[in-house]
């Protein structure tokens, strides 16, 4: 919950989009005839990383969030209703532009002033994607040109000067024959306004790497030294903000060609800057050494896109190609090392060595697509239609990689073998570059029939390829050995002949493997049973298959009530995962009744099914270090590498499900000015044969009200009020040893114990042996891969669950009153969220101490997040064309977040392990304007 | 997201006038509407996390979360929905005493708990292009 809480629950802000028109918006639609192959098509799309949506804090329709109300509207009379029976929004007035001699139209508005900020306006929250700080504010402008007897027009639109979060639109051209639009934003981007950055520098590379200020990399003396060291430097730092920031910016050229064709073109740029909250880690996992670092960002994303459009009375055709470049400009991060860290695997070079650390970050990438679109229409065909889509695109990266270790590791040995000037090198890498590809494949087609007037049926048929084309393999060429150096040498995964006596032939060497030069065929020939099972040897190209077929109708009764009914089945075939296939069928019924005076009904409820192939624990198994050889079963052997998770665990993307979900809304007139709404939405998922992992019920429900008053385009008011509840439950195990040959003792209150004498201990206290097991060759894998009462590696009473419950609510209203020529709106929002986490373990089972029980108790204390949003907005026109907008805006946020409890008083609770966000902070910010509008 | 900052709004996401996605999205899949403001996940990385690979979904919610990164619940036991190993800390159960302000009163630190929790050690968590990076730690 640390930085960002963003409810599903409509906002003040979203409301106020519902009623947003400008005049850009209005002309950016498409015109009549592309909105008509918009819809007729159905399918077109807009490409990846193309659009910009204008707008910010204090602007979010783009234009002034305080507007005159058209009282004629767009010709609708004074309390219309839509269809639906719910009464038309107001819409803006757009004012009769001026005209000159020559014929040309012109009009534009600019708000401008100083605004003041006051409280805790440096809270990450409060700034999370906004620039309002006091200060000089041009908060929106619009320009319109327009020459009608040319059909010429020229838009332009801003806001946010010249804050980070400022936005530009321009929107030029000849109605029906050519359109350019460009447009910017700027989007700043808060993490924290609370850390403790112990660096500078950039971290670009070993020239310029995050360097430590004041504090020895690597550590000194040792980690208890060090520890105080870092404390020390923690303590005198001011808080600091971690923050990134986002410019895009995009050009469009439409061109309008004879015979129905259109062509279009479109470029857009993002460059995106600074840090975000990273971590890094050393040793063989969390036990080594892990410190928060800040990531740099330097990213630059290109999109480029074109396009041929067909649009005749009965056919539609979309030709597209894109092509998305992205760029990162420090993709391999260099850091020093404030901790004194503790390694493994490796042996030989002192934990001071390690004075640096590197990460890969995300590599540059390019990506491509082929878009084809195709629909027609049958009209004396059951009136039928036909829609076809074919896709095509390609994701590539073939970024250099980089070498396991900084270090040369001089003096070291990794299982006898010398590490020095070993892994430092790309010699020491099975591939020198990526070469990482995956092609995807799109086809749809659609149908829709009409063989009576009250009935539409619906056929389709979705199929989504994505073919993965990457490996690595982990081994080292320079050395023959087989796994990972992991955390640039500090730490290592590697697998080994093994050498307990009884599992390979006498005088096997733990470096039996090392001759065969990198070749997994010749190593596993070797036939030595190796000393662990779950090292990985291989990257795992994950790919899927996706189709969907769908048969639907939608039969209209009368002309008020019609049912749709609509049945899908959906087929998923997955490489590598713990199901090959998986199939789900849905099935659906809605009804709408639009027979009330000013309102509809609209109910569905639909349910499914997912149910698959046999489900595999270990699905990755020739990608592991399992693959090598026999199973060694030798006494003595620990077989916990064996096994991948429990056989009764079920990924939850995987699993059986069953699925209901119930929709209903109903809105009504409860008065020529009043609308009311109420909507309901229960969505149930059903985990039937999940034992561990998310089970039980996965489920949400959102039951919510809305109230909207317009009793004259002068004075309206609207209220709601959602709620939502959501919970999710979960089981897991923690694992206990299973050792060939070990006698394992199960006691009455969950605890075990373990010997290889087969003698059992004296019971602890209070307790009785209830079981004894011995894992032997013959039944390890039965007795330890399946969780029972008396499993050595899975035993139930070491089994703990979880249950999170979320509670959410937002209310809000708005009111918007016009006295005379003033205009007034105020807006309020009140959000909160809880999440209360509860979970049931046995003590004596996991071996936890009293002090630990009484810490742990039944939960976390609940994630809270609470927040006010008011606006206040009163326009007085001061002169004809000057207007004065007065503006008060009130936010404040309390947030609680136990993931960061403590970090203040206690930043190195473990004397290798640093955390310097010390978390979210509450706020409490007013902001007043007085801003000066000026309309031509 | 920044939808109440008027820097984004439905129709970046979704078509309303049709898609060949259930969801009406505007593009082919989850992830390509995801990757379009998020290019740096697009990869393809030596090291895939399958759930990643594919949809983003599995483990964020686009439209809204009492969690940080609009994660579907909380960590580190989100991760713990999909792992058990046999052997490692993924199967283990973290408690309320793990936190910081725990240590000092000897609940027995984890970093699974405090901060970023399991992205403390694995950053990477959305694929690694490091010839290390099978957990996603580099």
């Amino acid at each position: 919950m640390a930085a960002i809480i963003r409810l599903e629950h409509a906002s003040s802000a979203d409301r106020a989009e519902r009623s947003r028109g400008t005049l850009m918006k209005i002309r950016s639609s498409a015109s009549v005839s592309t909105l008509a192959v918009a819809i007729f098509l159905a399918h077109a799309t807009r490409a990846a990383g193309q659009e910009i949506t204008p707008g910010n804090a204090l602007n979010p329709r783009a234009i002034s969030s305080i507007v005159e109300r058209d009282p004629e509207g767009l010709g609708i009379a004074e309390s219309s209703r839509t269809p639906t029976g719910l009464l038309i929004v107001p819409t803006p007035l757009v004012k009769e532009p001026r005209k000159t001699a020559g014929g040309w139209l012109y009009q534009a508005l600019v708000e401008f002033a100083p605004i003041g900020v006051g409280g805790d306006e440096g809270i990450a929250k409060y700034r999370e994607y906004k620039d309002l700080g006091s200060g000089a504010y041009l908060n929106n402008f619009t320009v319109m040109l327009e020459k009608p007897a040319s059909a010429f027009h020229f838009d332009a639109l801003g806001g946010g000067v010249p804050r980070n979060d400022q936005y530009y639109g321009l929107d030029v051209g000849r109605y029906n024959t050519w359109r350019v639009r460009g447009s910017f934003s700027q989007i700043p981007h808060f993490f924290t306004s609370n850390y403790r950055s112990l660096w500078g520098g950039t971290g670009d590379g070993p020239l310029a790497p995050l360097a430590l200020q004041g504090l020895r990399p690597g550590g000194t003396t040792d980690a208890n030294t060090t520890q105080a060291n870092m404390l020390l430097a923690i303590s005198s730092l001011p808080a600091s903000d971690v923050e990134l920031g986002r410019k895009r910016s995009r050009a469009r050229f439409d061109l309008t060609l004879p015979a129905h064709w259109k062509a279009f073109a479109s470029y857009a740029y993002e460059h995106r800057q600074d840090f975000r909250p990273f971590g890094a880690v050393f040793g063989g996992g969390g036990g080594g050494g892990n410190v928060e670092i800040p990531e740099p960002i330097d990213y630059n994303t290109q999109d480029l896109l074109a396009g041929l459009q067909f649009a005749s009375a009965l056919t539609s055709v979309n030709l597209q190609t894109s092509a998305s470049f992205f760029h990162n400009d420090i993709d391999t991060l260099m850091f020093q090392n404030p901790l004194f860290i503790t390694t493994n695997t490796i042996a030989g070079v002192p934990a001071t060595t390690f004075t640096q650390g590197q990460l890969d970050l995300y590599p540059s990438n390019d990506y491509f697509n082929f878009r084809g679109e195709f629909a027609r229409k049958f009209p004396k065909l059951l009136k039928s239609r036909v829609t076809g889509v074919v896709s095509v695109g390609r994701s590539q990266q073939n970024d250099g990689v980089i070498p396991w270790a900084i270090e040369p590791l001089t003096g070291g040995t990794i299982n006898g073998v010398s590490t020095t000037n070993m892994w430092n090198s790309t010699a020491s890498l099975s591939r020198l570059s990526a070469d990482a590809r995956i092609d995807t494949t799109l086809a749809d087609l659609g149908i829709l029939l009409n063989p009576a007037r009250s009935l539409d049926i619906r056929g389709k048929v979705r199929y989504f390829d994505s073919d993965n084309s990457t490996q690595y393999l982990a081994c080292n060429p320079q050395t023959g050995q087989w796994g990972r150096l992991l955390n640039n040498g500090s730490g290592g995964s590697f697998v080994t002949p093994n050498v307990t006596a009884g599992n390979n032939p006498v005088g096997t060497l733990n470096t039996g493997y090392n001759g065969t030069g990198c070749d997994i065929a010749a190593t596993r020939a070797l036939g030595l049973a190796p000393s662990a099972g779950d090292v990985p040897l291989l990257s795992a190209p994950y790919e899927y298959r996706q189709l969907n077929s769908v048969v639907s109708a939608d039969y209209r009764i009368n002309r008020a009530n019609s049912l749709e009914a609509a049945f899908e089945r959906e087929n998923f075939d997955r490489k590598y995962r713990e199901r090959e296939e998986t199939w789900e069928n849905k099935v659906r019924l809605g009804y709408v009744n639009r027979g009330f005076d000013a309102g509809t009904l609209r109910v569905s409820y639909e349910y499914g099914s997912r149910r698959g192939s046999d489900f595999v624990a270990a699905p990755l198994a020739g990608f592991y270090s399992s693959s090598l050889g026999p199973v060694p079963t030798a006494p003595t052997t620990n077989m916990a590498t064996w096994f991948r998770n429990v056989d009764q665990f079920r990924r939850f993307d995987v699993a059986d499900r069953n699925q209901h979900v119930f929709s209903a809304m109903f809105n009504h007139g409860l008065g020529p000015a009043l609308d009311a709404s109420v909507g309901l939405q229960v969505r149930d998922m059903e985990f039937p044969g999940s034992e561990y992992g998310r089970n039980d019920h996965y489920d949400q429900m959102s039951p919510s009200l809305e109230l909207n008053w317009q009793p004259s385009p002068t004075t309206s008011a609207y209220g709601f009020y959602s709620y939502q509840r959501g919970g999710q439950q979960q089981a897991g195990i923690q694992p206990n040893a299973c050792v060939i040959g070990n006698f394992y003792y199960f006691f009455s209150d969950g605890s075990i114990q373990t010997n290889a004498t087969g003698v059992p201990p004296a019971p602890p206290a209070g307790t009785t042996l209830q079981s004894t097991q011995q894992v032997a060759t013959a039944n390890w894998q039965s007795l330890c891969g399946t969780a029972s009462a008396v499993s050595p590696l899975f035993p139930t009473s070491r089994a703990w669950d979880v249950s999170q419950k979320d509670r959410n609510t937002v209310t809000g209203l708005g009111i918007h009153y016009e006295l005379g020529r003033v205009m007034s709106d105020v807006v309020y929002t009140y959000s909160t969220g809880r999440t209360r986490i509860r979970y049931g373990y046995n003590a004596a089972g996991l071996g936890l101490t009293a002090t630990q029980v009484a810490l742990a108790g039944d939960g976390f204390a609940d994630l809270v997040f609470d927040q006010n949003v008011a606006e206040v907005n009163a326009l007085v026109p001061l002169h004809r064309r000057f207007s004065l907008r007065l503006l008060y805006r009130f936010e404040d946020a309390r947030i609680r977040d136990w993931h960061y409890d403590g970090i203040s008083v206690n930043p190195m609770p473990a004397n290798n392990g640093a955390y310097l966000d010390f978390g979210p902070q509450d706020y409490k910010v007013h902001l007043f304007g007085a801003l000066f509008r000026y309309e031509l | 997201m920044p939808l109440p900052e008027g820097k984004m709004s439905c129709v970046d996401c979704h078509n309303p006038h049709g898609s060949t996605t259930r969801s009406l999205l505007n593009a082919d899949s989850v992830n390509d509407v995801c990757y379009t403001c998020h290019a740096e996940k697009r990869g393809p990385f030596l090291w895939e996390h399958a759930p990643v690979r594919e949809s983003c979904i599995n483990c964020h919610k686009p439209h809204g979360s009492n969690h940080d990164k609009l994660l579907v619940g909380a960590r580190p036991y989100l991760c713990q929905q999909c792992h058990n190993l046999s052997v490692g800390h993924n199967g283990t159960f973290y408690r309320e005493g793990q936190t910081a302000a725990g240590a000092l009163l000897g609940g027995g630190q984890s970093p699974r708990v405090i901060g970023r929790t399991c992205q403390n050690c694995h950053s990477q968590i959305h694929g690694s292009n490091h010839p290390a990076g099978a957990r996603f730690q580099r």
